[in-house]
């Protein structure tokens, strides 16, 4: 028995209601209480908000140059957060940038998800060849350095938002099959699974109700990691020219515009730099807050 | 001067929902070299205290009140350099599970090693005290078992290493929490032997965990029974067995199956209700809500103190002398079954399996038959096959040689995916882990409704939840149940979801594997007896795995014993558990421990632990075991059956009127409840 926990092993009613907000579903309930996940979803919530708002806001145009501003491109009434190399608003395509990126991220990573989850419960359910074949395609894939990955992929099937989806999905895929996959192996000798058998279940069954719900503790924290790690990937494809078409506002694509005058007017790249730090910092801590509250069961 | 003195100890943990009372107010001396047994369901406090004496509580725990007075010290108050230096040197533990009090990436040698060496011994010492207490635990071939990492070595083998880690530093006081929990019924009494050896030979003081009445009956001097944080009962083990005095002893003592009793002439009575909660508040005796005998103005105002019945005999009950005899709380007479019409046959059924170039003989030739609206039961230890046998049943594993009739139409190589919807529903199983039975995710009333849509039982919304309250009033639940989550409910209410489930499409042949093992006593009892009453009315054919001989005992008709895969005996449970014997039968019995102070009896000790099923040799599965081997023959050649009573089979050399000169293991128990409160 561990020694840090209380041994209470009998249910009583105040018991057992506290014991029903633990637990996955309850993850999400509880996540007030963890100090650094709140700060993770305040960091997130600021740019959804941004975001949403853009249509809204007094902001200029995010592809309007201002010829006037482009001698004076630091900090002014007129732009806050100053201009770019072409005098376009940096503030104004921070925020239209956030758009793209907290559109094109979530798709990407949800895609993947599908895909990466079928992939593991094929494998962890099936075993034999199909697990084979998916874990070994899984590892051809995982041996590449991601970044060659994405900028192999896209070389080749050219800068859009839907090739970055696409791109994301067999990059992040493999990933989300292991864990699925390793998950699904740990659960899949477990009585609850034969009972099901012997009601005579569909596989499809089996494996979307009784299996996948069981896995969604340790997919919930993942899935906020990998948010962070396409909003880099989608920021490096925009600084190596990969990313979505010009003059789509795109932070990745800030940055490099920003490189010529880095020594002169460092805002240009930094701005956009500190968003991208900030909208990962804030998915790396909601993924740290959650780990720490499934820890704390 | 008692060695340990544990005075007005209370020990509490801060948790999410507050404080939690574990351990309110608890007193206890423990001579030098006396061995204390302490007994209770589980949520007692019984580890909690042993992690107080250890100061182990973990960082939300503390004792706000109370001494700890070991050889004079309090170690409540020690300081953690002080408390260092007595762990381990002066008091030792021996945890449960051996299997991780070891660790893994070190050779058993140098983890045995370090503690003398930690204490100043040279390396040339160290390694000397470490033989010497090999050889102690009966682990003569020290230098190869030193070489060797802990995986590589047995569950038994383990338990007898960690018990030569603890008694290295020869220490005064050694803690033990359900060392033998886990380990098979033959290794685990080799272990309890060992254990009372050393005891004698080291002079230690023993603390002794167990919610095993039978194993605290075979090591102890006297018995502390703790119920909610509290020492309810603290007796001579003697005064304890015969006359147990508090209704919660009494209770632990009735619920649990005598050898030689079974289900019709003594049935077993559960304890009601669940142990309270150390969030719930106190007032008067704690067991009162539980008790049969408790008196409103009595029991439930003021604390109740701790009084002497006899020198040796204390209790915390206001009512002790004045309590009922135990009554049968309903009426579990059981019908006999008569029929004899055979509802499932096995005939040479096999199921090996290849690993490499080796084969693994899970099941060997199994001859097994059960009757229509009987009780099976299948003993045998781990790796003999039995959970093996039911997997073929169920399909969810195939038989790759023999055949296997289940109503006339053979079963042994349909998995479940292709059998037909009415065999699936017929034959259905209650699985042993209480927490792997249910999905965590799903509220436990879906499987129930779910079995029925499946099987056709019930059609439409309100039919399928009327049958589902059905189901779960037959299992004594409320119905409200099924909208709670898993782990809200307790282990014993889970199996009683599970009963429901594996009844849901009226199975004719119920399987059930080691349904209550994992269960506290008097949880076992009730669902046991639920189980029983269910099977019996409903007129199912039960096989009951298990390795439990006295429950065995208690509720089976016939009983087949398995030893690594292949049949040793069969027959009527009457004939079994009288000799002739089967030797490894023999051995199993003698192995049980008795809630019965001195009832050693004859004691037939198996050497080592079960061998590799792979490749066996042709002859005798338990030639290499058996205490009365009879020669070559029984490596060589398979045994022939011996037929002792009327369908009694037992596969073994040795002639059966030379088995029939066995005397008797055990007696026949005597079928009265407990009998208290008369002297």
């Amino acid at each position: 028995m561990s020694v840090t926990q209380a041994p209470f092993p009998i249910a009583t009613p105040a018991a057992a209601a506290e014991a029903a907000e633990r637990g996955a579903p309850g993850l999400l309930r509880r996540l007030p209480s963890s100090r650094v996940a709140m700060v993770g979803l305040s960091l997130v919530l600021f740019w959804v908000v941004l975001a949403l708002l853009a249509p809204v806001l007094p902001l200029a145009s995010p592809n309007a140059q201002d010829y006037a501003a482009i001698g004076h491109p630091g900090s002014s009434a007129a732009h806050l957060l100053g201009v770019d190399p072409l005098g376009r608003d940096v503030l104004s395509r921070l925020i239209w940038g956030a758009r793209t990126v907290l559109a094109v991220a979530p798709i990407a990573v949800v895609t993947a998800y599908i895909v990466g989850c079928a992939m593991g419960l094929l494998a962890g359910y099936y075993r034999g060849w199909v697990d084979v074949v998916v874990s070994r395609v899984s590892d051809v894939i995982l041996s590449f350095p991601v970044v060659v990955l994405y900028v192999i992929l896209i070389a080749n099937i050219g800068p859009s938002a839907l090739n970055i989806v696409v791109a994301a999905v067999l990059a992040s895929a493999p990933g989300i099959a292991r864990i699925v996959r390793g998950l699904v192996l740990s659960l899949v000798n477990q009585e609850f699974v034969a009972a099901a058998e012997l009601r005579r279940e569909s596989d499809l069954y089996i494996m979307l109700v009784e299996l996948l719900p069981n896995c969604r503790g340790p997919l919930i924290t993942d899935f906020c990691l990998r948010l962070g790690y396409i909003t880099i990937a989608i920021g490096t494809l925009g600084f190596l020219g990969l990313g979505l078409p010009p003059p789509t506002p795109d932070w990745g694509g800030m940055i490099k515009q920003g490189t010529a005058m880095l020594t002169v007017y460092p805002h240009m790249s930094l701005y956009p730099a500190f968003a991208i730090v900030s909208l990962v910092l804030g998915f790396n801590l909601l993924a740290d807050g959650l780990t720490e509250l499934s820890m704390s069961d | 001067m008692p060695l340990l003195s544990i005075q007005d100890l209370r020990v509490e943990y801060r948790t999410s929902s507050g404080r939690m009372v574990v351990i309110p107010d608890f007193s206890l001396d423990i001579e030098p070299g006396e061995s204390v047994g302490l007994v209770g369901e589980s949520g007692c406090g019984k580890s909690t205290l042993l992690m107080a004496i250890m100061r182990y509580l973990g960082r939300n725990g503390s004792i706000p009140q109370g001494r700890i007075l070991f050889e004079g010290r309090d170690l409540v108050a020690l300081a953690e350099p002080e408390l260092r230096q007595i762990r381990g040197s002066r008091i030792a533990i021996v945890y449960q599970e051996p299997a991780t009090a070891l660790n893994p990436s070190l050779t058993i040698g140098r983890q045995l090693m370090e503690v003398p060496q930690l204490h100043g011994a040279s390396g040339r010492d160290a390694r000397a005290a470490v033989v010497r207490v090999l050889a102690d635990v009966h682990l003569p071939d020290a230098a190869s078992i030193m070489r060797r990492y802990p995986h590589q070595i047995s569950g038994g083998q383990k338990q007898r290493v960690v018990l030569a880690l603890a008694l290295l530093a020869n220490p005064s006081l050694l803690l033990l929490d359900e060392p033998t929990t886990g380990l098979d019924v033959t290794v685990a009494a080799a272990v309890l032997d060992l254990v009372n050896e050393l005891r004698r030979k080291y002079g230690t003081a023993l603390v002794y965990v167990s919610h095993n009445l039978g194993v605290i009956a075979q090591v102890c001097d006297r018995v502390g029974v703790m119920y909610a944080g509290e020492l309810v009962e603290d007796a001579a083990v003697d005064s304890l067995f015969t006359y147990p005095r508090h209704p919660y002893t009494r209770g632990l003592i009735a619920s649990l199956p005598r050898i030689g009793a079974d289900k019709r002439s003594a049935p077993l009575v559960p304890i009601p209700g669940v142990v309270p909660s150390p969030a719930e508040l106190r007032q008067g005796c704690s067991f009162a809500r539980r008790c049969r005998d408790a008196d409103t103005g009595l029991c439930r105002t003021a604390a109740i103190p701790l009084r002497a019945a006899t020198d040796t005999h204390l209790v915390r009950c206001n009512r002790f002398e004045h309590l009922e005899p135990l009554a049968v709380p309903f009426d579990v007479a059981m019908p006999q079954a008569t029929s004899s019409e055979p509802i499932m046959e096995a005939h040479d059924l096999t199921r090996s399996f290849r690993l490499g170039r080796s084969h693994l003989l899970a099941n060997d030739r199994l001859d097994i038959t059960a009757q229509r609206g009987r009780v099976l039961a299948v003993v045998g230890e781990s790796g003999s096959g039995k959970t093996t046998f039911a997997r073929i049943l169920t399909g969810l594993d195939q038989a790759t040689g023999g055949m296997l009739r289940f109503k006339g139409k053979e079963i042994g190589r349909t998995l479940v995916r292709r059998r037909t919807r009415a065999q699936v529903a017929a034959i259905q199983m209650v699985f042993q882990n209480p927490d792997g039975t249910l999905n965590p995710s799903h509220r436990v009333g879906r499987p129930l409704g779910r079995a029925l849509r499946r099987f056709g039982i019930a059609r439409g919304r309100k039919a399928i939840e009327a049958r589902v309250r059905e189901l779960l009033e037959m299992v004594r639940l409320q119905p409200s149940v099924r909208h709670s989550l898993p782990r809200q409910l307790s282990g014993g209410q889970k199996q009683r979801i599970a009963i429901a489930r594996a009844f849901a499409g009226n199975p004719e042949l119920l399987i059930a594997d080691e349904p209550v093992s994992a269960l506290d006593v008097s949880v076992q009892a009730a669902v046991i007896n639920l189980l029983l009453g269910i099977q019996a009315d409903s007129g199912t054919t039960m096989v009951f795995i298990s390795h439990d001989l006295v429950l065995v005992r208690y509720l089976a008709d016939e009983v087949v014993v398995m030893y690594l895969g292949r049949v040793m005996e069969s027959g009527p449970v009457e004939a079994l558990f009288a000799p002739p014997y089967h030797p490894y039968t023999e051995a199993l019995l003698s192995a049980v421990p008795l809630p019965e102070p001195g009832s050693g009896g004859r004691r037939i000790r198996l050497e080592g632990e079960i061998p590799s099923p792979l490749d066996p040799p042709p002859g005798c599965r338990f030639a290499g075991r058996c205490p009365r081997k009879v020669g070559a023959v029984c490596d060589t050649v398979p045994p022939p059956a011996r037929e002792g009573a009327e369908g009694h089979l037992i596969f073994c050399h040795i002639p059966i009127e030379e088995l029939r000169l066995v005397p008797a293991v055990v007696e026949r128990g005597d079928a009265e409840l407990v009998n208290v409160g008369a002297e």
